[in-house]
C-alpha cells in the first residue's frame, strides 16, 4: 500500500514513511502478521507497552494467525474504516470509556496488524473525516500492545502533532503519553514549540516531562 | 478554601481557530462536557490539591480505561456569584469519602448553563497523566481509599489487580 504525503505540514524528519522507521527499530523484512479473528481484549486493556510487556498474557503464538498482508486488500482495509469511522458521527466520546467505535477500531487494528495501522494513516489523511473521531481513534492507537506494530502507531501519532486541529493534535499527545516511548521528545519538543493553544501547549510539556523522566528511568536501570 | 471540581475533555476548552468566536461567548462543544440529567450536573466540593488529586482517582476508577484524566477548578466563589443550587448527594465511586464530596448542582436552565460555561471557561483546567494515574490508582488501592468491591466495571478491577501485582502490593485490607 502507498502512504500519500501527509497533508498536515510535516517536518523534514517526519516525512519517512513507516517503513523506513521500522529499519531503524530493528524491523524484520518480510510478510506482514495478521492478528487473530477473536479479539484478545487483554491486547488492549493493561495499559503501557512497559506494563503489557510484564503482564502480557496472549502468547505470542496466538497474537499471529497465517494470514498474510499480501492477502489484505488495502482498498477492503479502507472500506472497512471507514464503516468504523462512520459509527463514530452519533457518539459523544469521553476520556477512559470504551464505544462502538473504540471497540469496532481496536479491533481492527489488532486483527490487520501493520497493513491495518497503515491503512489508518493514509485514511486520516482524507479530507473530511472527522477531527473528534480521529482525536479518539489516537487515543485507542496508544491503548494497543502489539510490538509489531508499535512503529507504525508511533509514528502515525507523532505525525498527528502537526495536524491543524486541536482535537487531533490532543489525541496525539494522549496516545503518546500510553506509548509512553522517549523515542518521541524531540517530536513533542517541536510540537511545544510550534503549538498556539494554551491548555494543549500544557498538556504537551507535560507529556515531554513523563517521557524525559521514562527516557531517564531506563538509563539508570 | 472551597473549590468545585467537574470533569471534562481538554480540547474542547481551546480557544476556537478561525475569530469567528465573539467576546463574551463559548464555543458550543463545551456543553458536551456538561450534559445534564433531569436539569442536574454532577461536581465535586474540595479543599485541598490531595482532595481534588484523590476525586479524580476516584472517577478514574470508575472508567473502562485507565487514561488521563482531565478536569477544571471553579472557586466555590464564582459558582455562588451564578447562583446555581448545590445539594449533598452522595457520589458513586469507589472512594467513600469522596462520595461525600459530590454535589449536584439542581435546577439548572439553559440560561444558567451558559452562566456555568462562563465560569468554567475561565477557570484554570488541569490534566493528569495517564502514567500518573496508574501510579495514584495503586496508590489509592493499597492506601485502602478504592475500594474493588465497589468498582462496577470488572475489566477495571483487574487491570488493577494486574498493575498491583506489578508493583508488588494488595489490596487494603
Amino acid at each position: 500500500m502507498t502512504v500519500r504525503s501527509f497533508a498536515w505540514g510535516v517536518l523534514p524528519s517526519q516525512t519517512r514513511p513507516p517503513q523506513d522507521r521500522r529499519k531503524i527499530a530493528g524491523w524484520w523484512p518480510g510478510r506482514h502478521k495478521i492478528g487473530p479473528s477473536a479479539l484478545p481484549r487483554s491486547l488492549y486493556e493493561t495499559g503501557s507497552e512497559a506494563d503489557l510487556k510484564q503482564s502480557r498474557s496472549v502468547p505470542e503464538a496466538e497474537l499471529h494467525s497465517v494470514v498474510t498482508a499480501e492477502m489484505v486488500e488495502p482498498l477492503a482495509l479502507q472500506t472497512q474504516l471507514g464503516k468504523i469511522f462512520a459509527t463514530a458521527r452519533d457518539e459523544i466520546f469521553y476520556d477512559g470509556m470504551e464505544s462502538d467505535f473504540s471497540h469496532k477500531l481496536v479491533e481492527f487494528l489488532v486483527r490487520y496488524g501493520i497493513p491495518g495501522t497503515e491503512a489508518l494513516i493514509a485514511f486520516v489523511e482524507e479530507e473530511g473525516i472527522d477531527p473528534e473521531a480521529i482525536s479518539e481513534a489516537l487515543r485507542w492507537v496508544g491503548e494497543i500492545n502489539d510490538f509489531d506494530t508499535l512503529p507504525s502507531r508511533l509514528w502515525l501519532l507523532e505525525r498527528s502533532l502537526n495536524s491543524p486541529f486541536v482535537s487531533v493534535r490532543d489525541g496525539a499527545v494522549i496516545g503518546l503519553g500510553s506509548l509512553d516511548n522517549p523515542s518521541a521528545i524531540p517530536y513533542v519538543e517541536q510540537a511545544i514549540a510550534r503549538e498556539k493553544k494554551p491548555l494543549l501547549r500544557q498538556d504537551m510539556q507535560l507529556l515531554l516531562d513523563q517521557l524525559k523522566e521514562t527516557a531517564s528511568e531506563s538509563e539508570s536501570r | 478554601m472551597t473549590v468545585v471540581i467537574r470533569f471534562i475533555r481538554m480540547n474542547r476548552w481551546e480557544p476556537p481557530d478561525g475569530g469567528w468566536l465573539k467576546p463574551g461567548d463559548y464555543p458550543a462543544d463545551t456543553l458536551l462536557d456538561l450534559a445534564t440529567s433531569n436539569n442536574i450536573l454532577s461536581v465535586y466540593y474540595v479543599e485541598t490539591e490531595a482532595e481534588i488529586e484523590r476525586v479524580a482517582i476516584a472517577i478514574a476508577a470508575n472508567r473502562d480505561q485507565i487514561n488521563v484524566v482531565d478536569y477544571v477548578v471553579v472557586d466555590l466563589s464564582a459558582f455562588e456569584q451564578i447562583r446555581v443550587e448545590p445539594k449533598q448527594v452522595r457520589g458513586d465511586t469507589p472512594d467513600e469519602v469522596v462520595n461525600t464530596w459530590h454535589r449536584d448542582l439542581i435546577q439548572l436552565s439553559v440560561h444558567r448553563m451558559v452562566d456555568l460555561v462562563g465560569v468554567m471557561w475561565g477557570a484554570k483546567k488541569k490534566r493528569i497523566q495517564q502514567k500518573r494515574v496508574k501510579e495514584l490508582l495503586v496508590e489509592n488501592a493499597v492506601k485502602g481509599y478504592i475500594k474493588r468491591g465497589l468498582i462496577k466495571k470488572e475489566t477495571m478491577q483487574n487491570k488493577l489487580d494486574d498493575l498491583l501485582k506489578i508493583v508488588g502490593s494488595n489490596w487494603a485490607g
